[in-house]
């Protein structure tokens, strides 16, 4: 699988920079644009939701098998942690509208932890490529 | 020299000033015909009074496209000039609105093919029968691929200030907040969700809510809510992300000085 590596500031202003990229291999990849757009929304989502800062953030894009894959990390954010695996509740949750179990199980196909350490954990977004409704 | 029987502009019949205007460009014509129309621009201007913007601007811009229609018409078409002006007229107010729109500087030639491209998915998706490719948009604009990628980042510059309001859908009106919650939640769940959300949804216009319940309740995709609203793909995915920004930002508490990714 083809793999694209980014790593910039956390900081909003990058934001652009990222989802350009982000559209870039989605191209590549012949991805639909409905796709790529949920795609783009996700990572947007789970970035700008999050209430611990990193200094740096680093977003890696695979690409193959008819599917994109987004990583990004590493990440700290505990409550953005729960909401993914599942052990906060949408009920319950500061935000339910915006809880992001919900929001990303819409978005992608797939979404999971990968490679958790002490500094914080890595997300994975998975997308088809096609999105046919 | 003026002719003292020639009756004044204001007591011509309108043939006679649009004669006059065509043939002998003739200024007293032109500001003639431009007062007597006014009235239309106002009523028109005042059809978008709801959308945030001076009635007195909207009115200067239309009065703008009332000139180039009365500049532009050609009486011998067979239609009547406020037939021919009336769209003349919108269009201006419209782009007014448009422009307006665009919260950072973005080249032009970037902010017409962001509209090009909004009227290119919608094609798109009816001749594919499938949400279009970044190949597939490229081709049909005779653009590259990055330039599209460009344009619809500059999109995402765009503020759609709603000139068409809210009333695009008959669902709006019975949408409540209660439709947007799961139905497996009980009862004292129900309560909480309604705790948090009531607030923040206030914030949204009906149809944003209405999209966001469609999106991330009922999982209706981008182009399914968008043949059920009546608006473009491109536009339910600005007002997405819209909605999304506004709840964050009420629940949260995300200030101007937020600026983490």
């Amino acid at each position: 699988m083809d793999r694209v590596c980014l790593t910039l500031p956390d900081s909003s202003a990058y934001l652009p920079l990222l989802r350009l990229v982000l559209g870039g291999v989605a191209a590549r990849a012949d991805m639909t644009f409905e796709a790529m757009d949920d795609l783009q929304l996700a990572v947007e989502h789970v970035l700008r939701g999050r209430e611990a800062k990193e200094d740096q953030i680093t977003m890696e894009v695979e690409m193959g098998d008819g599917r994109i894959n987004v990583y990004l990390g590493l990440l700290s954010d505990a409550g953005l942690r729960a909401e993914i695996l599942g052990r906060s509740r949408p009920a319950t949750a500061s935000m339910p509208l915006l809880h992001r179990g919900t929001v990303l199980r819409r978005l992608v196909d797939d979404c999971g932890l990968e490679r958790e350490t002490p500094a914080g954990f890595s997300l994975r977004l998975t997308k088809m490529c096609r999105c046919d409704g | 020299m003026v002719d003292p029987l020639e009756p004044p502009p204001r007591d011509l019949p309108e043939k006679v000033l649009l004669r006059r205007i065509r043939q002998e460009h003739d200024q007293g014509a032109r500001e003639e015909l431009i007062t007597r129309y006014l009235p239309l621009v106002r009523g028109l201007a005042r059809r978008f009074a709801s959308r945030g913007q001076p009635v007195e601007d909207l009115i200067q811009v239309g009065s703008i496209g009332l000139i180039k229609a009365i500049d532009r018409f050609d009486p011998d078409r067979g239609v009547e000039l406020s037939t021919y002006a009336t769209p003349t007229i919108m269009g201006e107010i419209k782009r007014y609105f448009r422009d307006k729109g665009w919260a950072v500087k973005v080249p032009r030639a970037l902010q017409d093919l962001n509209v090009r491209l909004n009227r290119v998915v919608e094609q798109l998706t009816v001749d594919l029968n499938r949400s279009p490719s970044i190949a597939d948009m490229a081709k049909a604009c005779g653009v590259s691929e990055e330039e599209v990628l460009e344009a619809l980042e500059s999109g995402r510059a765009y503020n759609s200030l709603s000139i068409y309001g809210s009333g695009t859908s008959e669902e709006e009106d019975a949408f409540e907040i209660a439709d947007c919650l799961g139905g497996e939640e009980g009862a004292y769940e129900l309560v909480e969700q309604r705790r948090f959300l009531a607030p923040a949804m206030e914030h949204l216009d009906e149809r944003e809510r209405l999209i966001l319940h469609l999106r991330f309740f009922e999982g209706m995709t981008q182009t399914q809510i968008a043949a059920r609203v009546g608006i473009s793909q491109m536009h339910v995915s600005r007002l997405i992300r819209k909605a999304v920004d506004v709840l964050r930002q009420t629940i949260v508490g995300e200030g101007e000085h937020d600026t983490r990714l």
